[in-house]
C-alpha cells in the first residue's frame, strides 16, 4: 500500500464526515435493536424500558401456546416460500427473451412497460389488482363472463385465492425490474462464443440451452441465495394493502400480525417476541446464505 | 476489471449482427409473440383503469366497460374536487415537499458519509466499526415495537421528521456511494492533497462531482421509495395536515368502498368502481411523469448495487 502523509488534523475531517451515518446507525438501528429487550419484559408504557417487570421467556411461552403464532408462522412460510420459487424464474425469462430482440425501439418500449410498475406503491398495485379482479366490473371477471359465460368470482374474498394472487402481483411488479441484473450478465456474455457456435451450425435454441443459460447460471445462484435469505421478509405493505378481514387466516404475516396484534391492540412485549422470533431466523439464514454465496461463488451482498 | 468488460461490452454491440446467426424465422416469431403478450399483460390492466375512470359509474359496476369508455365521463375525476377530498391535494403537496427535502437530506448525508468509508483503514481509525455497523444495519432491521417507541421516545411522533431523519441514510445506498467512491482514480485525489487540500475540499469539490452518475441513482431510489412510503406515516403521523399521499389514498379508497352504507346522502359515485379507477389514475400521475428521468438512472443502479464482486 502506498505510505501518505496524513496530519491529524485530517484524520479528524474523516471522523466528523463519517458522524451523519454512524449517528444514524446508532439511533435508530442499534438503540431500537436493544430496546428489544421488551419482549423479556411486561412492558408498560408509563413505567418504561427501565421501569418496566422482567418475565423472562413468558411471553416467548405465550406466543408459541395462544395468539395464533402457528397460524402466522405457516403463512409467513408458506407465501414466503412461495415467492421466493415462482417469482425466480420470471426475470429470467424476460431477459432471455429481450436479448434475442435486436430493434431497438421494441426492446425500449417493452423496457419502459415492465420497469414501470416497480415505481409504484403497493397501495396502487394492490388497487389495480382488486380493480381488475372485482366482480363489479373487473377486467378477469368481464373476460371470464363474455369468454367463457362464467358467473363473476369474488377473488379477493375466497381464501384459496389470496396466495396466487399475492404471487402473482409481486411477479407482475417486480420482474422487470429483477431482470436487468440479468440483462447485464447476458451482455458480459463473450459474443465469440456464439459466432463460434454458429459457424458450427448450432441453432439459437441450441445456443441458449449450451451457451447462454450455463452462462447466466453463477448470477442465479447468487440472486436466488439473496432472495432466498429474505424470503421471510415478504412485506407489510403488499399483504396489508392486498388482504381483508375474510382472508385472514391465510394472509396473515409475521408483520401485519404484529403491526395489528402490536402497535393496533398495544401487546407491545408479546408482539416484539414474535418479531424477534422471526428476526432471528431471518438473519440467520441471510448471513449463512450470504457466506454460502461468498464461498461457493466469491460473491455476496456484504 | 471495470475497463476491459466495458469494452467487452462496446464489443458485444458492434457484433450484434452476429448474434443473430442462427435465428431462424420461427424462433424470432415466436420471441415477438411472447414480447407481446407480455407488454400487453402490462398495458391492460392501465388501459382497462383508464377506461373505467372516463365511463359512467352505471356502466363500469355492471361491467360494461372493456378498454373503451363507456357514456365518457370526466364526473369521476371532478369527484375528488369536492371540499371533503381536498386532504388528496394537500397530502399530495406534502408528499411532494417531504419526497423533495427527505432526498436532498439523504443523499447528501450518505454522499459525505460514504467518503471516510471508502478510505483505507490507516487513514480513517472508525474503519472497522463503521463497517461493522454497516453490515449489521444491512441485514438486521430493528422489531417494529421497539423501533416505533425508539423513535416515539426521540419527540419525532407526527412529526414530518420521523420520515425525513429515519431514511436519513439507506444502507444499500450508503454501500453503492462506497463502492463508487473506491473506483475513483487514486491519483487525482493524491494530487490534490499534494496541492494541499483538505479532506473537506477533495470531498465537495473533486469526489462529489465525480460521483454526479452514482448520486443520481441513490437519488431515485430515495425519492421513490419517500414518494410510495406508507408504513412510516401509519406509525408515526396521526394529524390529517400532514399525512401523505399513500395512506390517504389508501383510506379513501377503502371509505369510498364503504361509503354506500355509511352516508345517507349517497351519489351513484361512492364506492363506484369507475371513482376508484379514477382516483388510482390521479395518484400514478406525477410517478407517470418523472418515469423517463428515473429510468435513466436506475438501470445503472441497479447494476451498481446488484452483487459485490
Amino acid at each position: 500500500m502506498k505510505q501518505r502523509g496524513f496530519s491529524r488534523a485530517s484524520r479528524g475531517q474523516l471522523v466528523v464526515l463519517a458522524l451523519p451515518a454512524l449517528v444514524f446507525m446508532v439511533l435508530f438501528r442499534v438503540v431500537p435493536a436493544f430496546g428489544s429487550v421488551i419482549a423479556f419484559q411486561d412492558y408498560n408504557i408509563f413505567r418504561g424500558l427501565l421501569g418496566s417487570e422482567w418475565v423472562g421467556l413468558q411471553n416467548f411461552r405465550e406466543m408459541v401456546l395462544y395468539h395464533n403464532f402457528g397460524r402466522v408462522l405457516r403463512n409467513s412460510l408458506i407465501i414466503g416460500f412461495q415467492k421466493l420459487i415462482f417469482t425466480f424464474p420470471f426475470p429470467v425469462i424476460l431477459a432471455l427473451l429481450l436479448n434475442e430482440v435486436f430493434r431497438p425501439l421494441w426492446k425500449r418500449s417493452v423496457q419502459t412497460l415492465v420497469y414501470l410498475p416497480h415505481f409504484l406503491s403497493w397501495v396502487i398495485v394492490s388497487q389495480i389488482f382488486i380493480n381488475i379482479l372485482s366482480p363489479q366490473g373487473g377486467l378477469i371477471n368481464i373476460v371470464l363472463e363474455r369468454g367463457l359465460g362464467m358467473d363473476p368470482i369474488s377473488f379477493l374474498t375466497q381464501e384459496r385465492f389470496f396466495r396466487p394472487i399475492v404471487v402473482i402481483s409481486s411477479i407482475w411488479k417486480e420482474s422487470g425490474f429483477d431482470s436487468i441484473v440479468y440483462l447485464a450478465a447476458l451482455a458480459a456474455i463473450d459474443q465469440q462464443l456464439y459466432e463460434a457456435a454458429a459457424i458450427d451450425g448450432a441453432s439459437r435454441w441450441k445456443q441458449l440451452w449450451r451457451i447462454t443459460i450455463p452462462m447466466l447460471i453463477p448470477t442465479m445462484v447468487v440472486l436466488f441465495l439473496i432472495k432466498a435469505g429474505r424470503f421471510l421478509e415478504i412485506g407489510f405493505d403488499q399483504i396489508w394493502t392486498l388482504a381483508n378481514p375474510v382472508v385472514w387466516p391465510v394472509a396473515d404475516i409475521f408483520d401485519t400480525y404484529v403491526y395489528r396484534k402490536g402497535l393496533l391492540d398495544g401487546a407491545y412485549s408479546l408482539t416484539t417476541a414474535v418479531n424477534l422470533f422471526k428476526t432471528v431466523v431471518s438473519v440467520t439464514l441471510l448471513v449463512s446464505l450470504n457466506q454460502l454465496a461468498k464461498r461457493t461463488l466469491g460473491r455476496s451482498l456484504f | 476489471m471495470a475497463v476491459t468488460s466495458k469494452r467487452r461490452i462496446q464489443r458485444n454491440r458492434q457484433s450484434a449482427e452476429a448474434h443473430r446467426l442462427g435465428s431462424g424465422p420461427l424462433w424470432t416469431a415466436a420471441v415477438y409473440v411472447i414480447l407481446a403478450m407480455v407488454a400487453l399483460t402490462m398495458l391492460l390492466p392501465f388501459v382497462h383503469e383508464i377506461a373505467k375512470s372516463f365511463s359512467h359509474p352505471v356502466e363500469a359496476n355492471a361491467g360494461r366497460v372493456l378498454f373503451t369508455p363507456q357514456r365518457p365521463t370526466i364526473e369521476n375525476y371532478a369527484y375528488f374536487l369536492q371540499d371533503r377530498y381536498s386532504r388528496l391535494w394537500r397530502s399530495m403537496l406534502i408528499t411532494t415537499y417531504l419526497t423533495v427535502f427527505a432526498t436532498l437530506w439523504s443523499v447528501l448525508l450518505t454522499g459525505i458519509s460514504a467518503y471516510p468509508m471508502s478510505r483505507p483503514a490507516n487513514e480513517f481509525p472508525l474503519l472497522k466499526v463503521m463497517q461493522g455497523l454497516l453490515v449489521f444495519s444491512l441485514v438486521f432491521f430493528p422489531p417494529l415495537i421497539p423501533y416505533f417507541l425508539t423513535v416515539r421516545g426521540y419527540g419525532l411522533m407526527d412529526t414530518l421528521w420521523a420520515i425525513i431523519l429515519t431514511h436519513s441514510i439507506l444502507p444499500f445506498n450508503l454501500v453503492l456511494a462506497i463502492n463508487y467512491y473506491r473506483q475513483l482514480p487514486e491519483d487525482i485525489l493524491d494530487s490534490c492533497r499534494i496541492d494541499g487540500a483538505s479532506d473537506v475540499r477533495i470531498l465537495f469539490r473533486i469526489v462529489m462531482p465525480l460521483s454526479a452518475p452514482m448520486l443520481a441513482t441513490i437519488t431515485v431510489y430515495i425519492s421513490v421509495l419517500i414518494w410510495n412510503i406508507y408504513l412510516h406515516p401509519l406509525l408515526f403521523i396521526r394529524s390529517p395536515e400532514i399525512m401523505p399521499l399513500q395512506p390517504v389514498v389508501r383510506s379513501i379508497l377503502s371509505e369510498t368502498l364503504n361509503a354506500a352504507t355509511s352516508r345517507t346522502s349517497a351519489s351513484i359515485f361512492d364506492s363506484a368502481q369507475s371513482t376508484k379507477s379514477a382516483l388510482v389514475l390521479v395518484s400514478i400521475v406525477p410517478i407517470v411523469a418523472v418515469y423517463p428521468f428515473l429510468q435513466r438512472f436506475f438501470v445503472k443502479g441497479a447494476l451498481l448495487g446488484a452483487v459485490k464482486s
